[in-house]
């Protein structure tokens, strides 16, 4: 059965962004072989939150596209293979989610929930 | 009689906005954090049951990505 899949892949973030580069479109054509490749979003080099292979930082892309699930495992099969790979995930797209973010990130003060929880108990 | 103060009920984000919490969102996530990287439970947040089963999945994806810590490390 055809499925939207979201891809997310870090890469190392201390290889040089040629490679990383390079390495991005090995993914892109890999999907374009095994599925309807949607785009690429590159969110860029981040600091990871804990250290994953001894690297601090990691180049994070998120790859969407449609297809079957045996685009899913070729892409399983060569992340294991390729080193500069430190962490992927793909998971089935919530369009529907989607489409509502859109239209929350259209307004204009998007309201982000308050900061400070109380940790204390509710007493009654 | 003791005076017990009420406070006013916590309303969900989630649902004021119509959104799903999703891993991708990590600005939205780290509010439902703790210092030490422990999700928030419902009680403390308002988030509805729904979407707090949503939001530890997301919390837990975002985690497996290097986005979130599993233990914050910087506390003494």
């Amino acid at each position: 059965m055809k499925r939207p899949y979201e891809s997310m892949v870090v890469f190392d973030g201390t290889l040089p962004d040629e490679i990383l580069q390079k390495e991005q479109k090995q993914v892109e054509d890999l999907l374009k072989e095994h599925s309807q490749f949607e785009k690429t979003d590159v969110w860029g080099k981040r600091q990871l939150a804990y250290t994953i292979k001894k690297k601090k930082s990691g180049c994070y892309c998120l790859f969407l596209f449609e297809g079957e699930g045996d685009a899913v495992i070729a892409l399983d099969k060569y992340v294991k293979l390729n080193t500069s790979i430190l962490r992927h995930m793909t998971v089935v797209r919530n369009l529907k989610n989607e489409a509502a973010r859109a239209i929350a990130a259209t307004r204009k003060e998007r309201v982000v929930p308050d900061a400070d929880l109380d940790m204390d108990e509710e007493q009654d | 009689m003791a005076f017990i103060k009420r406070r006013a009920k916590k309303v969900c984000w989630f649902e004021q906005n119509s959104v799903e919490p999703d891993f991708k969102d990590i600005k939205i996530l780290y509010k439902y954090v703790t210092e030490r990287g422990k999700i928030v439970p419902r009680r403390l947040s308002g988030v509805t049951a729904k979407n707090q089963r949503k939001l530890a999945v997301a919390i837990k994806r975002a985690r497996h990505l290097g986005l979130l810590p599993f233990v914050a490390e910087n506390i003494k």
